[in-house]
């Protein structure tokens, strides 16, 4: 951590440390002369006269979207004889999309809107001649329900002929990043296939022995892993074309791949709410499915506003069995 | 070059067309639907037909709004899905600094505002003049075409 809390730097006091993003660390902050409230990413300057470190703020300028992080400011400045670049930004108190994630449950409802509000933001980055190159759910910020793309640290200009020099977080990145160091609108795709995988199956944690496995490299990661069992197969067909392992069988676009998700219609939103307790919420009807024990005999019980739905309850002998009955209702349920 | 982009609203879907007109041909340049998740609540279902009333301008770069307008709302429903997002189109419109022409259902029955036999349904003579043009081509979609058309006339 360069910087502590209470300090201040030129116009910007410092509030607490957030976190690193690609090469800078992220603090939330105070603008004192705007009296603004931001997120200041800190990126060492090695050679100011090329403003290499402001490139981040210009891409985000370049890019402005409403499902863009907006910045404020860049501020040259130097401390402890090191340049930086202090990029000031907006400020996001709910935090990422990965620490929503760790801290609460997210229905196929928020996954599938997170991901088409981030393919309008790299649809229009895109059209801007801009590869973001590190989409994860970690550079997703949420407000008010929405999600904007953030952390521009590894954007880079599309060049002539639309392949940019390598770059991104491996467990996101395409296999042809991986096998020959290119980024394309397609290994941005693939990002965003590979961030609904890990929303839609509420992935908290990745198990070490994955991020190093072939199975990233080769781009077979979803193929080994498999889906949820809720999870429907018109949204399974999504993720799999966006996280092909062919980049000519994936999305072209940005657009293509939002125009799939919004052809989704969630019918029920589940969301787990206990041990095998789910609920969800339409109009005026409260929809909870569970499983109950007793007498060594296990049931599936679906109320809809706490009264039984005798069409949806089963017994069975094993807690697997009711279960599996549970995630088939929920997965027939879920979109219409 | 004059570009019309004509919209109808129905539950889930926004339709549009573009018209264009260049060498004093007007053809239908493109058109399209926008799909949206009608179990939002207001305030994110507002924000989510700005966003892609947004992007279809952007992508399609119009001089001219035209859109069907709906005003007796019996149903929930209809006041919801469209007459709402109408009111983001208006806003929109309002930034962009462009006019919004609208016609209700009644104001495109007749022939003559459309140049055609006054007795003659325009919606009839759409696919005659302007193309049949499957996937969902149906009268929805040829109503935004029908506005946009109507707008272009009365430019």
């Amino acid at each position: 951590m360069i910087f502590q809390p209470g300090q201040i730097i030129n116009n910007l006091k410092i509030e607490r440390y957030t976190g690193s993003g690609a090469f800078g660390e992220v603090y939330e902050a105070t603008d004192l002369v705007m009296n603004r409230h931001c997120a200041v990413k800190f990126v060492p300057n090695q050679n100011p006269n090329q403003f290499d470190a402001h490139k981040e703020g210009q891409f985000l300028h370049l890019c402005r979207h409403s499902r863009v992080v907006e910045v404020y400011d860049v501020h040259p400045l130097s401390y402890a004889g090191q340049a930086y670049a202090a990029i000031e930004m907006e400020f996001f108190p709910e935090g990422s999309a990965e620490a929503y994630l760790e801290r609460s449950y997210v229905t196929a409802r928020q996954a599938i809107r997170w991901c088409i509000d981030i393919l309008f933001s790299l649809e229009h980055s895109h059209a801007n001649g801009v590869l973001h190159r590190d989409i994860k759910p970690g550079n997703i910020m949420i407000s008010n329900g929405t999600a904007k793309l953030s952390d521009f640290g590894l954007a880079t200009v599309v060049p002539q002929g639309g392949i940019g020099s390598g770059a991104g977080t491996p467990l996101y990145a395409a296999p042809e990043l991986h096998l020959n160091n290119e980024t394309t609108i397609a290994t941005d795709i693939y990002s965003v296939g590979m961030t609904l995988f890990e929303l839609i199956n509420n992935i908290r944690v990745w198990r070490d022995s994955l991020l190093i496995s072939t199975v990233i490299f080769n781009g077979s990661l979803i193929k080994k892993l498999g889906y949820h069992e809720i999870i429907p197969k018109k949204i399974q067909r999504i993720c799999n074309i966006a996280c092909n392992k062919n980049a000519s069988k994936r999305y072209a676009s940005a657009r293509l791949m939002r125009k799939s998700l919004e052809a989704i219609k969630i019918d029920l939103n589940w969301e787990l709410v206990g041990n095998d307790k789910w609920k969800s919420i339409k109009g005026s009807k409260r929809h909870q499915i569970e499983i109950e024990e007793r007498k060594s005999k296990f049931e599936t019980v679906y109320k809809v506003n706490e009264r039984r739905d005798n069409s949806l309850c089963f017994v069975f002998s094993n807690k697997n069995d009711a279960r599996k009955k549970l995630y088939e209702i929920i997965n027939q349920t879920l979109v219409k | 070059m004059t570009g019309v982009l004509g919209f109808s609203f129905q539950k889930a879907k926004i339709r549009y067309s573009l018209l264009v007109e260049e060498d004093g041909n007007l053809t239908l340049a493109s058109k399209g639907k926008i799909d949206y998740d009608a179990d939002l609540e207001l305030p994110n279902l507002a924000d989510r037909w700005s966003l892609s009333l947004n992007e279809i301008l952007d992508e399609t770069k119009p001089n001219l709004l035209a859109a069907l307008q709906v005003y007796d709302s019996d149903t929930l429903d209809t006041a919801k899905f469209q007459i709402m997002p109408l009111t983001s189109l208006a806003n929109i419109a309002f930034n962009r600094n462009l006019k919004l022409q609208l016609y209700t259902g009644q104001s495109l029955r007749s022939g003559k505002p459309f140049g055609l036999d006054p007795k003659t349904r325009p919606i009839n003579e759409v696919d005659n003049i302007f193309g049949s043009h499957p996937p969902y081509w149906d009268d929805f979609q040829r109503k935004s075409v029908l506005v946009a058309w109507r707008a272009y006339r009365e430019a």
